[in-house]
């Protein structure tokens, strides 16, 4: 199944390049998110912090699943790198522009407060 | 702005208060509270003690939410016990007073839809905040008072631990904000680092507003400085140290019945903690005019005024209290009297005393208003250690600063006294307002009726209960002597003997207990020696005779003869017929011969019992009745339904692993006769004891579910109150009455011959209870059935304000829940330092505690007044605000005195109002102390009705030689109905929102939409489904090549929109230790795993968690609901083959924890 994200991605704070989505917010800071067509369903990726972040920290991994147990829509995981990823999986089926931008503006706020709140920065 | 009629379609008020005016004015507040919030960004709720400012703010909340679901909310709570008072009625006003499941409110199950999450310090606050914001959150304002002692400078060992804590939260916080040199320094940087961590809120609630205020200055709490730092007051920081600072509240909604003491300022302050003073400026000038101010204050405050109407009248609250001003507390409107010489001999003595130190030029005559410990106690005065390294012999040390007069300016004369008098006569000094306070209390025991007594003096605490404990024991040794038979004399007396000398020999060695432990429960009881109670009919009791404790124990111990006493037949239920009869009746609704029938419930009734050789008597009974559930479950026919239910909410979660290879005979165990099977045959007696729940009568399943269910509980709740409290006694005579002996031989025999005593037993309880119901109260002493009458007739109410939570806990659980809140009952209950929760909600219902004596820790928040209507100011507070706190702890909506005023069929009588006593001496400086306070409560009262303020500031002090001089004035109660200075503006009722954002039929079709997702087939996945027992939430298998996994779904919304969670548990790994290993594991699948942080007892600690939102469409519900399925399912059973090897566990392991986690998950 075919699904054109990049039109459905259309929007003033929504900036589309390649397979990644910039999600500019109200208090200036930004967001990246990676968008992943796996066929069925895109998966939505955002960067929380890399290796060398995750490295320093002994207990993230209970901290991030325990956040997944109350968490809506987005979920975080250590990925197969060391790096901490927060995410969410969108079927096609029944696709709408406005649930697409929903799930893209989530998944880069829950993101961007989780690297603010691990690092201090804005840098992903 | 929302309109009041579109808020009606939402809110319904009278759920619980009934329909009429109260109902209305709650709705009206709710809505100009809203209102006043969005346009202004700041309201304050004034209104009366006991009127329901919690639900008024809990309305605009759910206007709120309703509107905009991904509103913000935290709720400041001053203390523990109100922190966890405001989550309970959040359910219960989500439950009943929003009308239906709107999913931004309500979920489909009546819970609020939004989790909760209580904060039990600002670390832990920061904690909860960063792992999920979007959760409503209740602090404590105790939380904003850091612990870093030290006068100046920090104690760096507290705060390096307390910065060790923030640190993990915000690991990038900078060295140099955690300044330990300057202590203030130090809070306040912590506060604003606090901020930089807190998302921004739509609304925070400060719940007892007045505590902050002296509010932002300098010389205020410094707690004030951090709840307003940690909020983001409006102030210069440094970017680079706090990023992120800034207002974390958009809107502050302030609750108070008391905003204010003296001045406008007051209210100033509040609001400038949170920086939302601005444009309210005038309040703190003293050259403006009162009622300028109070038109400033009106911008934004509400103060209602509450009233009953009884007849013709409306009684506002002075007109519904009868005040005992004259110090007497036997005769209303007459002082104590002083019976013979040597009382007053002793009171002059003291009263010398205390003139002779008062004269002294270190007090210049003066003294602290309920500072004195001779209005108190002539007992000597241990001096008190606070927790807070406080020294204080009286509770609101902060009311002074001099060290004397906190430990009582009279203490060390009133000491040489009373051990002088103790060496002299060998016993303790009389104090005759000690002695007529508990001579009256003591009639509690005959009566029933319970009262509140606050002292000031936190010794008087021990010493009252002590006392009262003291008549206690006579009348309950009385009326022991007078019930069990003639026969058991002997024996008994010997028992009382043994008591005397116990009690004597733990006073002694101080081992007596004064309160018990905070967590209360069954399990963990010792008796004591406070009572004879407590020692004879608590815990292990005294060993070698049958007592109270050993009766008791009989009714719980499932091998024992009373183990199917409180038990029910429920075969005989889904049966319809008379428990004789069932298993005739049985075999005919399954179609098989009686034979058949005994051996094939023979061979099911294994899988109910443990492996052991010997099975206990009401575990066989209970093993019969499950498999026999099952069985008729699986039929097809009238009894399915009901025995469905049945099965699912008791039986279900019995099944053994591993069970019995073989099981016992299924005996008689079908035609079992128990308490509630007989109740059933005496309508009379049922209807006031264990009456059908009136939503039974309903068409639907769900009504029929629900009267199951509330039938279950009534059941839990009887047998409970019936074994652990005040009811049980006339059990205990009864048992004693059939044995004729306190023999625990003569107890065995009988049980040789149990089966045919136990109809016996049943019958003659049941034929007690009968007599005591067709007998005048006047004519006999309070018994079994009243208390448990009282507790069927309200039931509900119990539930509200105790255990709300049990209506949705699985049924199987329940009893316990019971058990813990009516466990280690004791007639007198104490407390100081640390509010005691199973005391508390014991006072909230019929029975013991008949009377609590507690210092100023109950005077803010806790409800008292279910089944309270008097209150003793035995110890008396300067300010009239914290007397009318005291007295709102009684006083408040739905309380004893409101039920008994609104049902009145007769002319009001004094005997019918809420009593407030102020015990005081007459001819006793304590007069002076106790007219100034009710003088002070007289202007309070106008003023707070009228506008608010009074001229000038009132000191805690009394000159007794100024006070003499005026002479004493008798201050009558005011009798004048009362008017409100600040009621709603009709303004504020109306607002372009004319209709809701959803309406009812939202949830009904949703619910419609994802039941359906059971029905056909899911692309993708093999789904074996459990049948639906709870709304909103469905339990399948997902069949995976050749093995299985069991998930949740559960419906849920995000924002605007629904959403399908999926939880699938993997087992039971403890996920800290197996970190390293689940990473790996987690990366390679791509899971999204769930862990349990808590290390309670439970069936699993990881999960694999997942979630879709569903479209506008429903057609494409299966297909996205089969993709999470069988996303979830994939990785949650490779994980459970990579951390548990071999193991494939079905639905039946988890199911008990599936279905409560959904509901705690919210």
């Amino acid at each position: 199944m075919v699904v054109d994200w990049f039109r459905l991605c259309r929007a003033k704070d929504l900036k589309p390049s390649g397979d990644q989505i910039d999600v500019e917010f109200v208090s200036g800071r930004r967001h990246l998110v990676s968008i992943i067509d796996d066929g069925s369903a895109l998966r939505l990726e955002g960067m929380v912090a890399r290796r060398a972040v995750v490295a320093e920290h002994d207990d993230i991994a209970i901290v991030v699943w325990t956040r997944n147990r109350t968490t809506a829509l987005v979920g975080f995981r250590i990925d197969d790198r060391g790096r901490l990823v927060g995410g969410t999986v969108v079927p096609k089926v029944g696709l709408t522009a406005k649930e697409l931008q929903t799930c893209v503006r989530t998944v880069a706020a829950e993101c961007d407060r989780f690297e603010y709140l691990l690092t201090g920065r804005d840098i992903e | 702005m929302i309109d009041l009629k579109a808020a009606a379609q939402l809110l319904d008020f009278g759920a619980r208060i009934g329909k009429g005016q109260r109902a209305d004015e709650q709705l009206e507040a709710a809505v100009a509270l809203h209102n006043i919030l969005r346009k202004d960004g700041v309201a304050y709720l004034a209104d009366e003690v006991g009127m329901g400012k919690t639900y008024a703010a809990l309305g605009a909340l759910a206007l709120f939410r309703h509107q905009d679901p991904s509103f913000r909310v935290l709720v400041i709570a001053p203390r523990e016990n109100i922190q966890v008072k405001w989550t309970k009625e959040l359910g219960n006003f989500v439950a009943h007073n929003v009308r239906f499941p709107d999913l931004r409110v309500k979920g489909i199950d009546a819970r609020p839809l939004r989790p909760l999450v209580s904060c039990k310090n600002l670390v832990d606050l920061v904690h909860e905040a960063v792992v999920d914001p979007n959760r409503d959150f209740f602090v404590r304002l105790s939380s904003f008072s850091l612990p870093v002692t030290g006068h100046h400078s920090v104690d760096p060992e507290a705060a390096r631990r307390l910065r060790g804590l923030l640190r993990k939260q915000l690991p990038w916080m900078r060295d140099e904000v955690f300044d330990l040199r300057n202590r203030q320094t130090f809070k306040d940087n912590f506060a604003r680092a606090v901020c930089c961590a807190l998302p921004d809120f739509d609304l925070v609630i400060v719940d007892e507003a007045h505590n902050l205020k002296h509010g932002f200055s300098a010389h205020a709490a410094a707690r004030n400085r951090v709840v307003g730092l940690a909020f983001g007051r409006p102030e210069a920081v440094d970017p680079v140290l706090f990023p992120n600072y800034g207002r974390r509240a958009k809107r502050v909604l302030f609750l108070s019945a008391t905003p204010i003491e003296e001045t406008y300022t007051h209210l100033w302050n509040q609001l400038d903690i949170f920086g939302r003073s601005k444009g309210f400026e005038d309040l703190k000038r003293n050259d403006l005019a009162e009622d300028h101010k109070k038109a400033v204050a009106s911008r934004f405050l509400i103060r209602r005024v509450t009233s009953i109407r009884v007849g013709d009248g409306e009684l506002t609250k002075n007109l519904y209290r009868r005040e005992w001003r004259r110090g007497g507390v036997q005769t209303h409107d007459e002082p104590i009297q002083l019976d013979d010489d040597r009382q007053r001999l002793i009171v002059a003595l003291v009263q010398k005393k205390v003139s002779e130190v008062l004269r002294s030029d270190r007090f210049n005559s003066s003294f602290q208003i309920g500072m004195l410990a001779s209005f108190e106690s002539f007992l000597e005065t241990a001096r008190v250690k606070r927790t807070d390294e406080e020294i204080g012999n009286f509770d609101d040390a902060e009311q002074t600063e001099d060290v004397q007069e906190r430990e009582g300016i009279d203490v060390v004369d009133v000491n040489r006294i009373a051990r002088s008098y103790r060496t002299h006569f060998d016993k303790e000094m009389p104090h005759p307002k000690m002695d007529a306070v508990v001579k009256s209390l003591a009639g509690a025991w005959r009566r029933g009726e319970k009262a509140l007594v606050f002292v000031r003096r936190v010794a008087s605490v021990k010493e009252l209960k002590r006392k009262l404990d003291e008549t206690y024991d006579e009348w309950v040794l009385g009326r022991l002597r007078a019930e069990l038979p003639e026969s058991v004399n002997e024996q008994f007396e010997r028992v009382v003997l043994r008591y005397t000398k116990e009690r004597r020999a733990a006073a002694t060695q101080r081992l007596a207990r004064d309160a018990i432990p905070a967590g209360g429960g069954e399990s963990a009881d010792q008796g004591g020696t406070d009572t004879f109670f407590a020692w004879f009919f608590r815990g292990e009791g005294p060993s070698g005779v049958v007592s109270g404790a050993n009766v008791q124990q009989r009714f719980v111990q499932s091998g024992a003869t009373y183990s199917t006493f409180f038990a029910d037949n429920h075969v005989a239920d889904v049966l319809r017929c008379d428990p004789g009869d069932a298993e005739e009746r049985l075999a005919v609704a399954l179609r098989v011969s009686r034979s058949d029938l005994r051996s094939d419930l023979q061979h099911r009734t294994k899988r109910f019992l443990s492996p052991t050789r010997r099975h206990a008597r009401a575990d066989r009974s209970q093993a019969v009745q499950a498999a026999a559930i099952e069985w008729l479950k699986e039929q097809e026919g009238p009894y399915q339904e009901h025995a469905r239910s049945w099965w699912h909410e008791r039986y279900e979660a019995s099944v053994r692993v591993p069970h019995a290879a073989e099981a016992p005979d299924i005996g008689d165990w079908l035609t079992l006769r128990t308490f509630f099977t007989e109740l059933r045959q005496r309508p009379e007696l049922r209807a006031r004891l264990w009456p059908e729940a009136r939503r039974g009568q309903g068409p639907t399943a769900a009504d029929r579910l629900y009267a199951l269910r509330e039938g279950e509980l009534r059941a839990q709740l009887l047998a409970s109150a019936a074994r652990l409290g005040n009811a049980f006694i006339d059990l205990y005579a009864m048992t004693i009455r059939r044995l004729g002996s306190l023999d625990l031989r003569t107890q065995e025999s009988e049980e040789a011959d149990a089966a045919s005593a136990e109809l016996g037993r049943i019958n003659e309880y049941l034929d007690l209870l009968e007599q005591q119901m067709r007998t005048a109260r006047g004519e006999r002493t309070w018994g079994a059935f009243d208390e448990l009458a009282d507790i069927a007739n309200h039931f509900d109410l119990i539930l509200d304000v105790n255990a709300p939570e049990v209506r949705s806990e699985p049924l199987a659980r329940t009893a316990k829940v019971f058990g813990q809140l009516l466990g280690q009952q004791q007639p007198v209950g104490g407390m100081s330092g640390q509010v005691n929760q199973t005391l508390v909600r014991q006072f909230r219902m019929p029975g013991y505690p008949l009377v609590l004596v507690t210092t100023d820790l109950l005077q803010e928040g806790e409800d008292l007044h279910t089944f309270c209507s008097s209150i003793h100011h035995y110890g008396i507070s300067w300010t009239p605000s914290a007397m009318e706190q005291r007295i709102g702890r009684i006083d408040r909506v739905r309380s004893q005195t409101e039920r008994r005023l609104l049902a009145l069929d007769s002319p009001l009588q004094g005997s019918d109002l809420l009593q407030v006593y102020f015990p005081h001496l007459k001819d006793t400086v304590e007069v002076l102390q106790v007219q100034r306070v009710l003088e002070r409560m007289n202007i309070f009262l106008r003023l707070m009705h009228e506008g608010l303020t009074t001229a000038a500031r009132e000191d805690s002090r009394i000159d007794a030689a100024q006070e003499f001089a005026r002479g004493v004035r008798v201050q009558d109660q005011s009798r004048e109905p009362l008017k409100s200075a600040f009621p709603v503006r009709s303004a504020d009722l109306h607002g372009e929102v004319k209709a809701l954002a959803v309406a009812p039929s939202y949830a009904r079709s949703a619910e419609m939409r994802f039941g359906d997702l059971a029905v056909g087939k899911l692309p993708g996945v093999v789904v074996r489904w459990e049948p639906r027992t709870l709304p909103g939430m469905l339990l399948g298998t997902a069949i995976l090549d050749k093995r299985q996994q069991p998930f949740s779904l559960v419906l849920q919304s995000f924002g605007p929109r629904l959403l399908v969670r999926c939880v699938s548990p993997v087992g039971r790994v403890s996920p800290s230790v197996a970190q390293d290993v689940i990473v790996e594991s987690a990366a390679r699948l791509g899971a999204r795993i769930g862990a349990f942080a808590s290390v309670e007892e439970r069936t699993y600690d990881v999960t694999i968690e997942d979630d879709v939102l569903l479209t506008q469409d429903p057609a494409s519900d299966h297909h996205r609901v089969g993709l999470l399925i069988r996303r979830t399912a994939e990785h949650a059973d490779a994980l459970e083959q990579e951390l548990l090897p071999g193991r494939d566990e079905v639905l039946g392991t988890f199911r008990d924890d599936m279905v409560t986690e959904a509901h705690r998950g919210r």
